[in-house]
């Protein structure tokens, strides 16, 4: 779970301690078009998971992505 | 094949929008490690027709062309002088071809190169023509919002001509080509056709949540669809091409992908597994030039000596519609 996390937080750029389950993406400064690209990029490289638009949208915690890294 | 290219005569660097935007998120610094562009030619004044003549000049003369011998004019573009005439027969005009020729638009953005190859090769195997003028011209950056930095600080206007002949034939590869329409509304300008012709309305500016402004008068790209999109198309159209054309990916000497950022294009190098020193990634002083980015990109990697007559290489288009499509080609 802390890998993934700090996964998570190297992919945006962000303060690790900024990144729990129940972080709201949205309130992260880092969470621009950028960031979500960036996010969109680990979950291909590590995980070989391809988000559609709509799976892409309905991101709202860090949960979510969690989600997505199995 | 012979490519020559034209770049629109402003540059845009990001020292300069660094200043204009005054956003430490968009730095200078920030937006060449996002992009890996460091600057881009944007037109002035010039049209996509002014371009196209710019490219092809350049083509007769850096390559001793015979103009009277061309026979046939494609010409990509999304952003065409005029809704009509075509913008080719207007090329045709100021270019001094023959009038007993064809010459026809195709509307398409980043695969034009790689659709553009495949229509000459059509019009060559069956002799309605035997030198085809393939030229990919395009200036986005007259459908862009000054104060979008999404869009900004990636396109480019620049033109590129090729000349296709019946020669070449034996150099063609096959295609693999797709289309899925249902992601239109991912990289489109709203308005302006007969959907939604231009009013008031349109022209309307909004700030979206990432503080980038734009009206539907311009152009609008959803970043994180457009870069998924990327990643779910791109890997399996490379197995195809591979696969249909016969070869392995170790004999392919340079993989030339579409030039949309640095950052697109390392993350489907390693994807791919594709090694570093056959995957052309030359973005710094063009940015993304939409269809002209792969005959720019094969010129100058020619140009660099990373390839050379009789190379093997893949080219691989993808992008607005969606569409995509790839060849593998022998220089």
């Amino acid at each position: 779970m802390e890998e993934k996390l700090a996964l998570i937080a190297d992919a945006l750029d962000a303060e690790k301690e900024l990144i729990h389950p129940q972080t709201i993406l949205e309130e992260l400064e880092e969470w621009d078009s950028m960031g979500v690209i960036a996010v969109i990029s680990m979950l291909d490289k590590k995980y070989k998971v391809q988000l559609k638009a709509d799976q892409i949208k309905a991101l709202k915690t860090v949960a979510h992505i969690l989600g997505y890294m199995q | 094949m012979k490519t020559s290219f034209f770049l629109a005569s402003e540059a845009l660097s990001n020292q300069f929008l660094g200043e204009e935007y005054n956003d430490p998120k968009w730095s200078a610094s920030k937006i060449y490690r996002k992009t890996g562009i460091r600057s881009r030619p944007v037109v002035k004044n010039e049209l996509v027709s002014d371009l196209a003549v710019g490219a092809a000049e350049r083509l007769f003369n850096e390559h001793g062309i015979d103009r009277s011998t061309v026979d046939f004019l494609l010409l990509c573009t999304q952003s065409p002088d005029y809704f009509l005439p075509t913008t080719a027969c207007l090329v045709q005009d100021r270019l001094g071809l023959r009038t007993s020729i064809g010459a026809l638009d195709f509307n398409l953005g980043c695969t034009g190169f790689i659709y553009g190859l495949s229509l000459a090769q059509g019009l060559l195997c069956v002799g309605t023509a035997s030198k085809v003028l393939l030229i990919m011209s395009e200036t986005y950056t007259r459908h862009i919002h000054p104060l979008d930095k999404s869009t900004r600080t990636i396109f480019g206007d620049a033109a590129a001509a090729t000349l296709v002949e019946k020669e070449d034939l034996p150099r063609f590869g096959k295609f693999v080509l797709g289309t899925d329409g249902s992601g239109g509304p991912n990289l489109i300008v709203p308005s302006g056709g007969m959907a939604r012709p231009r009013s008031a309305e349109t022209a309307k500016e909004e700030t979206d949540e990432a503080g980038n402004v734009r009206s539907m008068d311009n152009l609008y790209m959803n970043g994180p669809e457009i870069f998924s999109f990327t990643l779910r198309a791109v890997p399996d159209m490379i197995r195809q091409t591979l696969e249909k054309n016969e070869v392995s990916a170790e004999e392919i000497d340079l993989y030339v992908f579409h030039q949309a950022n640095r950052f697109i294009l390392e993350n489907l190098r390693d994807r791919l597994e594709i090694p570093e020193e056959r995957f052309y990634i030359d973005v710094e002083e063009t940015g993304n030039t939409v269809s002209a980015t792969i005959p720019i990109a094969l010129r100058n990697a020619l140009d660099k000596g990373l390839v050379h007559k009789d190379s093997k290489v893949l080219l691989a288009g993808f992008g607005v519609g969606y569409s995509w499509g790839a060849t593998v080609l022998r220089l």
